[in-house]
């Protein structure tokens, strides 16, 4: 019986047939959706904005056709990013597509013809056998500093969420006047409680309305319909790396307790950068402490902290847990920001997000968000408590 | 260590202790005391677990719970299939000496798993009421576990993504004395080291050692019957991180980890005589609160919370002349589980 059953697997590629619960199977959906043919034959692949290659394809975004036949693209990382249009076969002239989660201070980008809060709609003449679209932030953006917005799980409360999503334009107005513009918001996983499509899509629609782009990694709640890959198919990658300003960000998907194997086997290239600050962002902490909120795959949270501490890494970002927490005495600072809105059965709801600001030294406040009725109202956009990260 | 197996191999078994009276009604209790449990966990793990940070207490108490409650039904069934309960010589238990291969899994298409093999030493020491068990395990993973790129695309190629080997040591000593009847109190502060040797697919390396230390286990055993026993030992537990490779070298201060326990429920039965000697066998469950090794139970979106469940199965003939030989096997459930299977000696008679 075991000689059939290992006989039956060692023959076989991991994930046929699938079982999107399981990391690995992820890793081959974040990778197949930031690749499509539309019905033209004219194909879109998400590039490595580094380089200028295109004969191949990286999981830096989703692509997908809309119910009305619109090809969008959604941007998974902050900061720059490229695609390239392959016109193949196809006798299309040009492609009519709307590239979202970009953000506002990203100049125009080829075929732009308008701009609708985070989506830019695009005419692209396909004038050549590749066209290629490529954003960034201006070079003047962060010259004197940057900020980033943090949290983690939603779950059971999207309107508090959307409250959240509301502060962030406060929070981008007091960015700017501080000459540290908002360059995104890290959302930490748990989007949904239940790993639905319509959850999925809601928290999606909720980010439409934010005043900057998204990135996004799933946490245990997003990924436990065996069949989809709707985390994938809603917000692309779970795993992907990228520079923004004076920052490298590593986001992980440890969804299922731990991070898939051949992400682990990619930590070097997924961790090293020239960019003077290296953080991560988790579901699950990878510093597990007394909370039970670790990750099943101890080994690997414990070989993530020991890369990161190799490369002095300033910061480890999670959720999972809903409150707010930080230790530094683990191998690498954690703060774990899981308020997002998800229930906070026992405590008067902690809910809000982590600023962080960044110029020579790296500052993390958590900025509170009430909730309606609540017993302790806070002063919106002041924050409760702020660390400076050696 | 040596002279220790040979003495603990020689050495007869210490008077055995009374049966317990009424073991039904002992299960029942057990039982009730388990369903409790689970419930203060569950209900600690909802209402506090995620806000407080609070998970880590209650998963251990419903992990415990759930063995007390599944060990009392288990023996239960158990005394359909033989009702009688009195304490039986050579009874199997765990040996002085075992070594064991765990099965690494079936691999993937062109992926590589990689089994293990371990030594446990495990003599025993009588000092008047106390009874004094170090044990030394010894792990050695045999080859490399390779995991490739599974990225569709045609340049990542399902090349190697990481190579990954392993060794490990653990070190326990259980002191155990009887303090009422049929309760056993027990301290076991265990230590477990990991070194673990990882290739990266851009081929820099990191080798990493992994230790977790739990110097203040305590528990307690209850004896339900002459062949049926539940036993659980918990203890703060505290980590540490030391590593080297392409990226330089390092250690974190020791930190305060996660909550540890094992709770297990053991029951033995009786077999028909072979070739003139006892044969014997011993069921065990037993939930395991660590995720040391890589392992838990999750179900659902109850991911990172449990550690993993286990089951054993242990045979012992018991031959008229030299020690009692014992062959295992064991099933770990959970994420990273699987089957194993292990042989070993004990002296005659040796108690568990």
């Amino acid at each position: 019986m075991i000689a059939l059953v290992a006989l039956w697997s060692c023959l076989r590629p991991e994930c046929t047939p699938a079982d999107f619960r399981e990391a690995e199977c992820r890793v081959q959906a974040e990778n197949e959706v930031a690749r499509m043919r539309t019905s033209d034959g004219v194909e879109l692949r998400f590039q490595d904005p580094d380089s200028d290659a295109t004969d191949s394809w990286v999981a830096k975004g989703m692509f997908r056709v809309e119910d009305d036949g619109t090809v969008t693209a959604r941007v998974a990382d902050l900061g720059a990013f490229r695609m390239s249009v392959h016109r193949g076969p196809s006798d299309a002239a040009s492609l009519s597509m709307v590239v979202r989660n970009v953000h506002p201070a990203v100049p125009p980008l080829v075929g732009e013809v308008d701009r609708l809060g985070l989506a830019r709609h695009l005419e692209l003449p396909l004038d050549a056998e590749v066209v290629e679209i490529a954003g960034a932030l201006p070079a003047d953006f962060c010259t004197r500093g940057f900020s980033l917005a943090a949290v983690g799980d939603i779950q059971t409360n999207p309107v508090q969420f959307q409250r959240i999503v509301d502060a962030l334009h406060d929070e981008a107005a007091a960015a700017e006047a501080a000459g540290k513009p908002l360059a995104g918001l890290v959302l930490l996983g748990d989007l949904a409680e239940s790993s639905t499509r319509v959850e999925m899509e809601a928290v999606d629609r909720m980010l439409r309305n934010s005043p900057v782009p998204t990135a996004v990694v799933p946490g245990n709640h997003d990924i436990y319909d065996v069949h989809d890959a709707l985390f994938n198919e809603t917000y692309g990658p779970g795993n992907h790396a990228f520079d923004v300003c004076s920052a490298h960000l590593a986001l992980f998907d440890t969804g299922s307790g731990g991070v898939a194997n051949s992400v682990m086997g990619r930590l070097p290239e997924l961790l090293d950068s020239d960019a003077p600050f290296l953080l991560t962002g988790t579901h699950h902490p990878p510093f597990a402490m007394q909370a039970t909120v670790g990750w099943t795959r101890e080994d690997q949270a414990q070989l993530l902290m020991a890369e990161l501490a190799a490369r002095d890494a300033d910061l480890m970002l999670a959720g999972h847990a809903h409150r707010r927490f930080e230790r530094h005495d683990s191998p690498v600072p954690q703060i774990v920001v899981g308020t997002g809105g998800a229930i906070q059965y026992a405590v008067d709801p902690d809910f809000g997000y982590l600023r962080l600001r960044f110029d020579d030294t790296l500052e993390a406040c958590f900025v509170p968000v009430s909730a309606p009725g609540s017993l302790d109202p806070v002063k919106e956009g002041d924050p409760a408590t702020c660390t400076d990260l050696p | 260590m040596l002279p220790l197996v040979l003495m603990s191999l020689t050495a007869s078994a210490a008077d055995p202790p009374a049966d317990p009276e009424r073991p039904g009604q002992q299960r029942l209790a057990l039982g009730l005391a388990g369903t409790g449990a689970m419930a203060v966990g569950v209900v600690w793990f909802f209402y506090a677990g995620d806000s407080l940070g609070a998970g880590d207490p209650a998963a251990l108490i419903s992990g415990a719970g759930l063995i007390a409650t599944g060990g009392a039904l288990l023996g239960a069934a158990a005394t359909r299939i033989d009702r009688d309960e009195a304490d039986l010589e050579g009874e199997a238990s765990t040996p002085v000496f075992r070594t064991g291969l765990s099965y690494g899994g079936a691999p993937w298409a062109r992926e590589k798993t990689a089994h293990g093999l371990w030594v446990d030493v495990r003599p025993r020491i009588p000092v008047g009421r106390l009874r004094i068990t170090p044990g030394l395990t010894l792990r050695q993973q045999l080859g490399n576990r390779v995991d490739v790129d599974w990225r569709p695309q045609p340049d990542a190629g399902f090349a190697p993504s990481l190579t990954e080997g392993e060794r490990g040591i653990d070190v326990d000593v259980e002191l155990r004395a009887r303090v009422i009847d049929d309760v056993d109190v027990i301290g076991t502060p265990l230590l477990s080291t990991r070194w673990e040797h990882f290739q990266y697919a851009d081929g820099s390396e990191r080798r990493l050692q992994r230790t977790m230390v739990v110097p203040l286990g305590v528990g307690f055993r209850w004896r339900i019957s002459g062949r049926q026993y539940f036993e659980s030992v918990a203890g703060p537990r505290w980590d540490h991180l030391s590593w080297s490779g392409d990226q330089g070298s390092g250690a974190a201060p020791a930190y305060f980890s996660a909550l540890y326990l094992i709770s297990r429920y053991r029951i033995q039965f009786a077999h028909p005589d072979l070739r003139g000697g006892t044969l014997r066998s011993r069921l065990g469950v037993s939930y395991l609160h660590s995720n040391f090794d890589g392992q838990g139970y999750n179900i659902g979106a109850s991911i990172g919370f449990m550690g993993p469940l286990q089951a054993d199965w242990d045979i012992r003939w018991t031959p008229p002349r030299g020690p009692a030989i014992q062959a295992g096997l064991d099933l770990v459930v959970g994420d990273g589980g699987g089957i194993g299977f292990d042989l070993g000696i004990a002296p005659r008679g040796s108690r568990p």
